[in-house]
């Protein structure tokens, strides 16, 4: 597998049917990280729903290599019979078919359940684990680099791998207010260390949708471009150093604050469709003032007559064959959760193909990175 | 024919002429060195310079080459916020105010499409050169100095000159020079060039101020410095006299803290250093009136005299500004392990599902004021928006009779 994307995603029903209708030549160059959904702060068992998700995600993603993260929970979560949240989801999960890889939070390891979830993890299979660092540790551990070279061999040691046998996935989590150039300066810094460290692939993730659609289109029934602050500094990145083990990741079209479970009554209609370098973002209005299914047919004609759709033959993915069929009244999309598989199986597909074309560009264009490397 | 008799290009007949000649001679792939060869490279320089005055090609301006792109693709300056940072730098580097930086250019390039070399081209505008040896006396802000009531024990002396003054002011408190330098080096995120002076002569004040509290303060042991006491330290903010208590608490056990508004122009919320005797001080401004401040820079300056300060290091931190300083990462490090563990803090639910209870919940596990728990959610997510009810606004200043400081 040649590993181009790596997006960062809640293991849920929507993602789940973004990623079943993935067409395999996408499929095969990109490796999810599943985070585990949350739980109700009232919730006393676990083990059910867990399985119930590692059960979807099989059907969704069988035999395909992922990552499997939870870090939507406390990391000494235990289900109702005292296993850890970690090492249980991870058994499910592979014996529903999905060979994930465990991730490790540097910012979790402090907490000794959490340790020893991962050692009995790797005590029962070999992994390749892949290290989580978030944006405070990039910040804030990474200039003393003894103290955070200390502490990664640390993991390393507990876990009995070398840098050459884990990911390293840089978490830069919301980026919508960063300025492409301080994303760049940071990415870089972090990923000199870790190569002085001796680490091979490194993942940098960020998410640029704001939490409310307001932020990203003000007015209701419009339309609006918002930039994707983590693929413009990918592009630059990699125009500089056609560093092919520096891997693209990033939240696909949510929000990586976004909080779990809060109902909504007014939550807006909405397209978010992933451009070269933007999203261009689809507006409606209120679910209380007209039913989604009636203003998802609106919007998606409105996307299909507009600048940006793609217009192939065949479709470009099934998410753009969707949003076809649903302006011209073929198919019905009744709920937010279907918008969501199908924004996130076009986000999917267009990226992979954004990917694709920036490094064939770079590398064959042995011009285009002059004077960068500065 | 051979050509010997080359001449300056003046017309364009002429030109015509010579490309023709050139083109005949590089058909008869003369061998270097050759004398048909010197004459091929003696016309070429002459069509050079001919074509290079009357065709002059003008370095493209970096600046034009994004306003047409701006235009062509229908885009606004608050469009290019993210290649520059903020609306206001997009604007200034429009207005050739402020250079592009490297990265800059790099993200424009990708993002805009825009070539690198032509955006590479724009002149850089020159930051001005400053002798850092070199005092100037004259630059202190002595308006200011004055008006704080800081020269006047002085300024009854017999003293020829302001500038006299500010020295005495200064050498007095101990902010020595060498021959023609501080002898102290300033750390920390607050200094700049600009400001230098200003910060010279508030670290000054501090220090005299902190010599008059000489004697009300305990024996000074540096081996007192623990995780422990850090935490001890950061609990005391679990009380309504808390920070008040803190400095209490640091006197007792030897450290002079010194309480002293930031000059105009220095972002400034704290600085630890140690006096000639081996006085360890701590200053602080309380710029920003606001309990999570407070507690998060008095837990930074103590981190650093626990681990960086001796006599010839002194810190001055703007704790806004995030830094690459190893001493001032690890001054944070331990400033936030002491207020919040980050153990307890991946657990809590104040971490994971933010609400003014959750706040409450690990306030009273950790035994630390809420204001402290806030102030970290607001940072981390970097949104100054949440929770602003509780991290305590108004309740840092008038612990210390603050008004009687300000200016």
């Amino acid at each position: 597998m040649s590993l181009l994307y790596v997006p960062v995603m809640g293991a849920k029903k929507g993602e789940f049917t973004a990623l079943t209708n993935l067409a395999a030549g996408i499929s095969e160059k990109v490796m999810p990280v599943f985070e585990l959904p949350a739980q109700k702060p009232d919730a006393r068992l676990f083990e059910k729903s867990i399985l119930r998700t590692a059960t979807s995600a099989g059907k969704a993603w069988p035999g395909r290599q992922a990552f499997l993260d939870i870090s939507k929970w406390k990391p000494n979560a235990r289900t109702e019979s005292g296993i850890h949240v970690l090492e249980y989801a991870f058994s499910v999960f592979r014996s529903n078919g999905v060979p994930v890889q465990p991730v490790v939070g540097y910012d979790r390891w402090d907490d000794p359940l959490y340790v020893q979830a991962h050692k009995n993890i790797r005590t029962s299979v070999q992994v390749t684990p892949c290290i989580r660092i978030d944006r405070e540790a990039v910040q804030d551990d990474m200039p003393d680099v003894e103290y955070f070279s200390e502490r990664m061999n640390e993991i390393m040691e507990a876990l009995n791998v070398g840098p050459k046998n884990c990911y390293i996935l840089l978490d830069f989590g919301n980026v919508s207010t960063v300025a492409v150039p301080d994303l760049m300066g940071d990415v870089e810094r972090a990923v000199g260390v870790l190569r002085g460290l001796g680490f091979g692939t490194v993942i940098v993730a960020g998410g640029s949708m704001p939490a409310v659609v307001n932020a990203a289109v003000n007015k209701t029934n419009s339309e609006g471009c918002i930039p994707r602050i983590e693929m413009l500094a990918w592009k630059a990145i990699f125009s500089a150093s056609k560093d092919t083990s520096l891997i693209f990741g990033d939240y696909l079209i949510r929000n990586p604050d976004a909080i779990e479970g809060v109902i909504a009554p007014d939550a807006n209609a909405k397209i978010r469709y992933t451009i070269n370098n933007q999203y261009f973002i689809v507006r409606g209005h209120s679910k209380r003032l007209e039913t989604l299914t009636s203003q998802h047919k609106r919007l998606c004609a409105t996307l299909v007559a507009s600048a940006h759709y793609m217009h192939t033959t065949p479709p470009f993915s099934w998410g753009d064959a969707e949003i076809l069929n649903c302006g011209l009244g073929l198919r019905e999309v009744r709920e937010a959760t279907s918008m969501i598989a199908i924004d996130s199986n076009h986000h999917v597909s267009a990226v992979v193909a954004e990917i694709f074309e920036h490094q064939r560009t770079v590398v064959s264009s042995p011009s285009a990175s002059a004077g960068l490397s500065v | 024919m051979m050509r010997v008799d080359a001449k300056v290009i003046r017309s364009e007949e002429q030109h015509q002429e010579y490309l023709l000649e050139i083109e005949r001679l590089i058909a008869c792939e003369p061998p270097p060195g050759s004398e048909t060869a010197d004459s091929l490279e003696l016309l070429s320089v002459l069509v050079e310079a001919y074509e290079n005055q009357k065709f002059p090609i003008e370095a493209p301006d970096p600046i034009s080459a994004i306003l047409f792109r701006m235009q062509e693709q229908g885009l606004k300056q608050s469009d290019l916020a993210p290649y520059f940072g903020t609306r206001s730098r997009v604007s200034e580097v429009l207005a050739r105010k402020r250079p592009l930086t490297v990265n800059m250019i790099r993200a424009l390039s990708s993002g805009l499409g825009i070539s690198t070399e032509t955006l590479v081209g724009m002149d850089s505008i020159e930051v001005p050169k400053t002798d850092k040896d070199e005092v100037d006396w004259g630059s202190f802000p002595i308006k200011e100095m004055m008006a704080r009531g800081w020269l006047q024990k002085l300024a009854n002396k017999a003293v020829k000159s302001t500038e006299d003054l500010v020295k005495g002011f200064i050498t007095n408190a101990g902010v020595e020079f060498g021959s023609t330098a501080f002898r102290r080096t300033l750390g920390g995120d607050a200094y700049s060039p600009s400001t230098k002076y200003a910060l010279y002569a508030w670290l000054a004040r501090v220090i005299q101020k902190a010599r008059e509290r000489k004697s009300m303060l305990g024996t000074f042991d540096r081996d007192q410095f623990s995780t422990a006491f850090m935490r001890e330290l950061a609990q005391l903010s679990w009380s309504d006299q808390g920070p008040a208590l803190a400095v209490e608490f640091l006197e007792k056990r030897g450290i002079a803290v010194v309480i002293e508004p930031h000059l105009k122009g220095t972002l400034l919320d704290g600085a630890a250093l140690q006096d000639t005797d081996g006085t360890p001080i701590i200053g602080l401004t309380l710029r920003f009136d606001r309990l999570d401040n407070f507690w998060f820079t008095l837990l930074h300056e103590v981190a650093h005299l626990w681990k960086h300060v001796d006599e010839e290091e002194t810190f001055l931190d703007n704790l806004d500004a995030s830094s690459e300083d190893k001493r001032e990462v690890e001054a944070n490090r331990i400033a936030k392990e002491a207020l919040i563990p980050r153990i307890a803090w991946k657990r809590s639910d104040a971490y994971l599902n933010p609400s003014n209870q959750a706040i409450d919940a690990l306030s009273r596990e950790l035994k630390i004021h809420p204001a402290i728990i806030s102030g970290r959610l607001r940072k981390e997510r970097e949104n100054y928006t949440l929770f602003n009810d509780l991290i305590g606004h108004g309740q840092v200043r008038k612990h210390f009779n603050f008004s009687e400081l300000e200016v």
